[in-house]
């Protein structure tokens, strides 16, 4: 599965840098752009998954500059888009989130820069990684959105909302081990196509010592530079199979959250009282209708 | 003809600003007012406009949630006379049509719920996260 493409646009080199490494960390591949212009190519080039916007992505000490709201409007309408800014006022807020009402630009969240940055990678795995799991829990309660599995929710008893979800959460485990064992042999693949590498490089330069050790310095060269090469493409492969292991860590992480809410749910099962049963599950279904629907939805 | 139902949820109805409100508003519409406690009860019919005063109430996206799950058609704006972004923020995560501050010049008050009112339905968010 290919890691899903961030556009990160900001002005601010350092704050950029910094960005684009703890996303890189969480398992992301990161475009960059400085400027609003670089970041509607990008946009409007394709491929991009989700950008994250600065709002003066010209000046940040002009407060008329509203460029990267301009581009979350104008461009690449079908690519969600989160706002990150410095300076959150609430007419920002309401121009982000569709002021106008004949206008629905696709801003799933406006965050300030000063905010925890779980907040800005709880909103892009659920819009991004959360894609399958949403779709599964769509699926299993037949509803098109979110809202309307709110709705469901408060239609269904405690017993049927837990059941559907469990079927949710298994299937999403099953996805989930899949994708975590294809990135696991994939970095397997990569650590042994890099070892090869690398030995060849090693053995290449020990042939150019022996080829200059025995007076045949003329063609001593080719191993040497054959080896370089070896062992760069090592070094490349070796950085592959890095990130194949951060991905690995990923989709850990999200299966022990998969999990947890699926013993949680088991657990309730267990109780013999029904009231008692009724009341848990309650809870679990409305700390994950918090999480999922309330006013900090992640 | 008063084909409009507009439901009003705030704390006190008999305020200034919403007797005042009150005389341009029931040109647009019938008018209902409620409380956040009993907002639950006033939902029985489909409604055009759904106006929240944010003054006192504990729980705003709470209560814009389900202003919406029962009005999914409803236009359903959030007013308030100190707006800030988290406040916004959340209004438009709960499902509200617009956030905006509250008024004291009735006139331009009632021009801006009038545009609401006239403006064709969106679908901002609801279908996302």
């Amino acid at each position: 599965m290919k890691r899903p493409l961030i556009l990160l646009a900001d002005n601010y080199q350092p704050f950029l840098n910094e960005r684009r490494e703890l996303l890189e960390e969480a398992g992301y591949r990161v475009l960059v752009a400085s400027n609003p212009d670089e970041a509607r190519r990008a946009l409007e080039a394709g491929g991009v998954d989700l950008a994250v916007l600065d709002i003066r992505l010209r000046n940040d000490n002009d407060p008329d500059d509203r460029s990267g709201l301009d581009l979350a409007r104008s461009a690449a309408p079908d690519t969600p888009k989160i706002i990150l800014t410095n300076f959150p006022t609430w007419e920002a807020v309401r121009e982000a989130f569709g002021s106008d009402l004949n206008f629905n630009p696709p801003v799933v969240d406006f965050i300030s820069k000063r905010e925890e940055t779980t907040r800005l990678l709880n909103t892009i795995r659920w819009t991004l990684e959360g894609t399958g799991f949403k779709h599964n829990l769509y699926e299993t309660f037949q509803v098109p959105s979110l809202m309307a599995l709110q709705a469901r929710w408060e239609q269904l008893n405690e017993d049927e909302t837990s059941l559907r979800l469990q079927k949710s959460l298994e299937r999403t485990t099953q996805e989930l081990t899949t994708y975590r064992e294809q990135a696991n042999q994939r970095a397997s693949q990569y650590h042994f196509w890099g070892l090869l590498a690398s030995v060849l490089a090693i053995l290449l330069i020990f042939i150019s010592v022996v080829l200059t050790l025995t007076g045949a310095r003329d063609v001593s060269i080719l191993p040497v530079i054959a080896g370089a090469l070896s062992q760069l493409v090592g070094t490349l492969l070796h950085r592959q199979e890095e990130a194949a292991h951060k991905r690995v860590a990923v989709f850990f992480q999200q299966l022990e959250e998969v999990n947890q809410l699926t013993t949680l749910l088991s657990v309730c099962d267990t109780l013999n009282d029904e009231q008692v049963r009724e009341k848990y599950k309650g809870m679990v279904i409305a700390r994950l209708a918090d999480r999922w629907f309330g006013s900090n939805p992640l | 003809m008063k084909t409009n139902a507009i439901l009003i949820v705030c704390d006190d109805a008999e305020v200034y600003w919403h007797t005042e409100m009150a005389a341009g508003l029931s040109a647009l519409g019938s008018l209902t007012y409620t409380s956040e406690e009993s907002a639950a009860r006033n939902l029985d019919r489909p409604y055009a406009l759904i106006i929240v005063d944010t003054e006192n109430i504990d729980n705003m996206p709470g209560l814009v949630r389900s202003l919406r799950l029962a009005n999914e058609k409803a236009k359903i704006v959030v007013l308030s006379s100190v707006p800030t972004w988290k406040a916004a923020r959340s209004a438009f995560q709960a499902g509200a049509d617009d956030f905006y501050r509250k008024r004291f010049d009735s006139q331009a008050m009632l021009e801006y719920l009038q545009n609401i009112l006239n403006a064709p339905p969106k679908t901002t968010n609801r279908q996302t996260p």
